[in-house]
């Protein structure tokens, strides 16, 4: 039952999205198709009760959209043939990550600890809570008696720090004159 | 402007309808504004990279020790075997302590499979739809919130593995067994070893071979029996029965398909010997499944069909 309300409210706010993923740089094809997507994708889901349809409609766009983002810039790399990472894409049975997928995602792990490290042990805390534990930041204000806009600037330091450490490492890891790996230097040859 | 952005991010995260709306809003101002959301939300969608291909095997230190911060510093070691590596869970260990509950979720997506290794060496895989939750301080804890998951654990008498599914526990001291937990009630299916099923109440002992069914809201319990190698055989891809009703086939291939699967009622309580390979062609399988059950499987809005087929020979 949830499912087909789904739908309804889907249709109901179907120009609002394309609006909504206008203005988040799709052309009007693109985004039809991606609407397209989403409605079929409804069909799949098996019952749960959705407490806020429309919200929950936006975050599944932006979040198809955010992938298709993705693969076209793996796809990107991929061409210019400097990594061997396995595609991602949805694996449904069988989800391993290649060797050097592991290692890659090693280093990342440790850099952001670093980082959290480097931060108010409060702060570190409540990112990990919100960001990894998916802790709502109401529940968090309240385990620590703190108001909600407290939460908000912890986080917003928090995912500052991380999220400039992660472009650092996007930019470092796609640096052709890294010297450790061997076949960056063909590329560096052209 | 990307402090901004942050901000949307953050606060999109559990993002009411307004919320969106005033967000489309102040991405129309300028294009520029999308640049910076989009390279924040990528950076952050790769941190769950991070979190969730890495193996960890190691269990969080002490919390207690020490009052210094670097004192209570995150430790981990890794894993060996990373080539050969299944999805692991993540483990980061607390910088504090905190009135926080140490008890983490791990999910699956539906019709996506999981394998979780746990630090005693103890495996749980988690069929689609599934939900448990894990604690970082008591690796010998699990609570299955709804789904399907298959328990491997390692023997320790001194310290059995309790999982938890609602207000009923299973005892397991090293073992194989499946269990699901639906809106109807639980199931366990011991494959290997034995359970004790709520050891403060009915206490029923399982071996394996044997199966339990509970009822929400009844304490009676059904036991029956099922051969090993047909337990918890969806985590092959391949779903084996044995004189099996067309109501459970149906229920199984919701889960690991994860879309909705029923029975007619007038075919319901048929039975099935056999085993269904799932694949990815959906048509293809469900042509299969209508040739192998002698049904015919129609897709509608909210699912796949099953019902009785009228041209069937006598």
């Amino acid at each position: 039952m949830a499912e087909l309300g789904l739908k309804q409210v889907f249709l109901m706010m179907q120009p609002e999205l394309l609006r909504f993923l206008a203005a988040r740089g799709m052309n009007i094809a693109d985004a039809e198709d991606l609407a397209q997507d989403l409605f079929l994708k409804l069909e799949s889901l098996v019952d749960a009760p959705i407490a806020q349809p429309k919200s929950y409609l936006y975050q599944m766009a932006n979040n198809l959209l955010l992938d298709r983002r993705r693969a076209e810039l793996r796809r990107a790399r991929r061409d210019e043939a400097w990594t061997e990472a396995q595609s991602g894409g949805a694996i449904d049975v069988d989800e391993r990550p290649s060797a050097e997928q592991v290692l890659i995602a090693r280093d990342r792990l440790r850099q952001i600890n670093a980082v959290l490290g480097a931060l108010p042990e409060r702060t570190a805390e409540i990112f990990r809570r919100f960001r990894i534990d998916g802790v709502s930041q109401r529940k968090i204000a309240s385990d620590f008696g703190i108001s909600l806009s407290a939460v908000e600037k912890h986080l917003q330091r928090a995912y500052r720090a991380v999220l400039n450490a992660q472009r650092q490492i996007d930019a470092e890891s796609i640096d052709p004159r890294r010297p450790s790996d061997q076949k960056e230097d063909h590329v560096a040859q052209d | 402007m990307r402090a901004d952005a942050i901000d949307w991010h953050i606060r999109l995260r559990e993002g009411r309808a307004e919320d969106w709306e005033a967000f489309t809003r102040w991405l129309e101002q300028d294009q520029a504004h999308n640049a910076a959301y989009e390279a924040v939300a990528l950076e952050d969608a790769a941190l769950d990279e991070a979190f969730s291909a890495t193996p960890i095997v190691q269990a969080p230190a002490n919390d207690d020790e020490g009052v210094l911060p670097s004192a209570r510093r995150a430790r981990w070691t890794w894993g060996i075997g990373a080539v050969a590596a299944l999805m692991l869970v993540t483990l980061l260990s607390r910088l504090m302590l905190a009135p926080s509950s140490s008890l983490y979720p791990v999910e699956t997506a539906p019709g996506a499979m999981r394998v979780v290794a746990l630090p005693d060496g103890s495996e749980v895989t988690l069929n689609g739809g599934t939900r448990i939750l894990l604690d970082r301080k008591n690796v010998r804890y699990a609570a299955l919130e709804r789904g399907e998951a298959r328990f491997r654990v390692v023997h320790d008498e001194s310290n059995p593995f309790v999982v938890h599914a609602g207000d009923d526990q299973v005892l397991d001291v090293g073992t194989v067994f499946n269990m699901v937990r639906d809106a109807g009630g639980l199931i366990v299916e011991v494959s290997e070893g034995a359970v004790r099923f709520n050891p403060d109440r009915q206490a029923v002992d399982l071996t394996a071979g044997q199966t339990l069914r509970a009822r929400n809201g009844s304490a009676a319990v059904q036991i029956s029996r099922k051969a090993p190698e047909l337990i918890g055989s969806w985590k092959t891809g391949r779903l084996s029965y044995h004189d099996e009703t067309f109501a459970t086939i149906a229920a199984d291939l919701s889960r690991s398909l994860g879309i909705r699967v029923t029975a007619s009622p007038d075919i319901a309580s048929r039975r099935f010997t056999g085993a269904i390979l799932i694949e990815q062609d959906r048509e293809q399988l469900f042509r299969r499944i209508s040739a192998l059950l002698g049904v015919n499987a129609t897709r509608g809005a909210t699912g796949w069909q099953l019902s009785a087929d009228d041209r069937a020979a006598r």
